[in-house]
């Protein structure tokens, strides 16, 4: 007698299917964004300014879906994002004061500082968020919120008393855009990509035991605190480094997890997958639709997040709330 | 393998107690049960023996482990435990919650079983059908088996289970306490705290008695389920009286006097 593993292998089948369909639609999607737009289609055009563009999108969109899963899953926290609990700010900062320093936008250099002040404030959230070993749903949002408003208001300060920001104005940060996006911008966040995207692979199982509960999940042979840290710190290296190229869009790291893991199913290693393509369908997604639907005046992306992102983020308040009974 | 507890004891901050210091040899390959009322310390002293609870005094150990000191995965090879506080596991199913249980054998000779001891355990509980079923469709009960059968895949020598039958209706309690006999009889020791002294008196060879954050008493359960020892735990007059049983086994009938 068998009877392993069927709901398994349909979930892992899905997860499959999902993930060739996404792809396809990823490379459509990106192939119509390379060669639509007032400039033409000039090789220079689609090689040196849309297709940067277009590779930064989904490279930040990976990043920050995946950055989602790993926060929910880390603090099992259904509302975690790394906008709402102050990683994207406290990135955003440090790019901002690395460029006070000298360092240039889009360099490595530039990305190791926002991960480093990212991680400050996600520690400095979630100490105030602990209470007796616990880590608190709504606090952690509460710390977020504060964390956000400091931050954003030092960046504004330092964007708006200095010379050097350029293109990169306060909406820039809070709003994010693609559009000074460039290949060196790219490359800066590749590393980090790559670094947290296995990092979260490799601990996709114990977050899996997670949902038992800290105690339970310890009993069973999981070593809570280091997984719970280094799922952080993989969600910090996913979306502090994309925050420092392009500033802070929301949303995209809370919903994109919960509509994967409406089609696939809760299991971490799959949802990390297939996360991460449907984070970047979704925005270069955005993107295109930013610059093309009041051509040639461009949408700033995160607004365009925002507008989609903020009413269905409501929805999940409430039927989280509905489902649980309240917050804990 | 020894479990022992050496002027054990965690008092937390504020100098609230929660277990006095307490030394003490659980019975090698035997059923303790842990009796006490309400409050006394019993989820204390299961947590400090199983580590998810850190002692401020003394230390425990099992075998040649002292538990504070033990990586995660060998602490769950040695035991697996059973707690009331568990979270939702919203989306996964049976099959897999259970198969979290092979976590401390990954990597090891025994990874092999990991199937076998799945199977196992879920049909031991009556939950072989329900393999593929979501958890959080499953009733309390239901919960409760599964995860009485993620402990029991977990295949360690000692088994804490504290307070198992809360969420169990008749049926339940009696499928829980021929399980507890069945891993008592392939060799497991076991540490089952419960409020049915009645039912505990029956399947288990051993006691603890915690009342007030002390362990009163500790030794053979026909001793420690008397008129003294449970009217001092639970602070009231009860008259404890043992009877046979058919199979020439005994239980002990609790009154409360007045």
């Amino acid at each position: 007698m068998t009877i392993s593993g069927i709901g398994g292998r349909s979930a892992s089948h899905r997860a499959v299917t999902w993930s060739l369909v996404l792809l396809v639609a990823l490379v459509v999607i990106a192939v119509f964004a390379l060669y639509s737009g007032a400039a033409g289609t000039d090789s220079v055009v689609i090689w040196n300014i849309r297709a940067p563009r277009v590779a930064t999108a989904a490279a930040v969109g990976a990043g920050l879906a995946i950055a989602g899963v790993l926060l929910q899953g880390a603090l099992r926290n259904p509302l975690a994002d790394p906008a709402l609990v102050g990683v994207s700010a406290g990135a955003a900062l440090g790019a901002v004061v690395a460029a006070a320093l000298g360092i240039s936008y889009n360099t490595f250099l530039s990305a190791c500082i926002a991960v480093l002040t990212a991680s400050i404030a996600i520690g400095l959230v979630l100490w105030v968020a602990s209470s007796q070993g616990r880590i608190e749903v709504v606090t952690v949002l509460l710390g977020g919120i504060a964390m956000t408003a400091f931050a954003a208001a030092v960046v504004s300060v330092i964007v708006t008393a200095s010379d050097f920001a350029g293109s990169r104005t306060v909406s820039f940060w809070t709003t994010g855009s693609f559009a000074l996006a460039n290949w060196p911008g790219f490359i800066s966040m590749v590393p980090a990509l790559v670094l947290g995207t296995a990092i979260g692979l490799a601990v996709a199982r114990p977050l899996d035991i997670f949902a038992l509960g800290d105690s339970a999940a310890f009993a069973s042979g999981v070593p809570v605190a280091k997984i719970r840290i280094a799922a952080l710190l993989a969600a910090v290296l996913l979306s502090a480094t994309g925050v420092a190229v392009v500033g802070i869009i929301a949303f995209v790291g809370l919903l994109v997890p919960h509509a994967v893991r409406l089609l696939i199913g809760p299991s971490h290693r799959a949802l990390i997958i297939v996360s991460a393509l449907a984070g970047a369908l979704v925005l270069v997604l955005a993107d295109t639709a930013a610059r093309l639907l009041l051509s040639p005046i461009e949408l700033p992306v995160g607004a365009v997040t925002a507008i989609v992102g903020a009413p269905l983020f409501l929805v999940l308040v409430s039927s989280t709330r509905a489902r649980q009974g309240g917050w804990a | 393998m020894n479990v022992e507890l050496h002027s054990c004891g965690l008092i937390s901050k504020g100098n609230r107690v929660r277990l006095n210091p307490t030394s003490l040899t659980v019975a090698s390959g035997q059923i303790t049960a842990v009796i006490g009322p309400n409050g006394a310390g019993k989820s204390t002293f299961l947590g400090l023996i199983s580590g998810v609870l850190k002692p401020t005094h003394g230390y425990a150990s099992l075998g040649d482990h002292v538990v504070t000191e033990t990586r995660s995965q060998t602490l769950a090879q040695l035991r697996a435990v059973l707690s009331q506080d568990l979270a939702q596991s919203f989306g996964f199913t049976v099959y897999d919650v259970v198969s979290w249980a092979r976590t401390p054998w990954r990597g090891t000779e025994h990874q092999g079983n990991d199937t076998q001891a799945i199977e196992r355990a879920l049909t031991s509980v009556g939950m072989q059908s329900s393999a593929e079923r979501p958890i959080h469709q499953l009733s309390g009960g239901e919960r409760q088996r599964v995860h009485l059968a993620r402990v029991i895949a977990q295949d360690s020598p000692l088994l804490i289970l504290d307070e198992p039958d809360s969420d169990l209706d008749l049926v339940g309690r009696n499928l829980l306490d021929s399980v507890v006999t069945g891993l008592h009889e392939s060799g497991k020791t076991i540490l089952i705290s419960s409020h049915d002294v009645k039912r505990m008196s029956h399947i288990a060879q051993e006691a603890v008695v915690v009342s007030q954050q002390k362990v009163i008493y500790q030794g053979p359960i026909q001793q420690a389920v008397t008129s003294e020892v449970i009217s001092e735990a639970f602070q009231s007059k009860i008259r404890v009286k043992w009877v046979d049983k058919p199979g020439a086994t005994q239980e002990a009938n609790i009154t409360m006097i007045e």
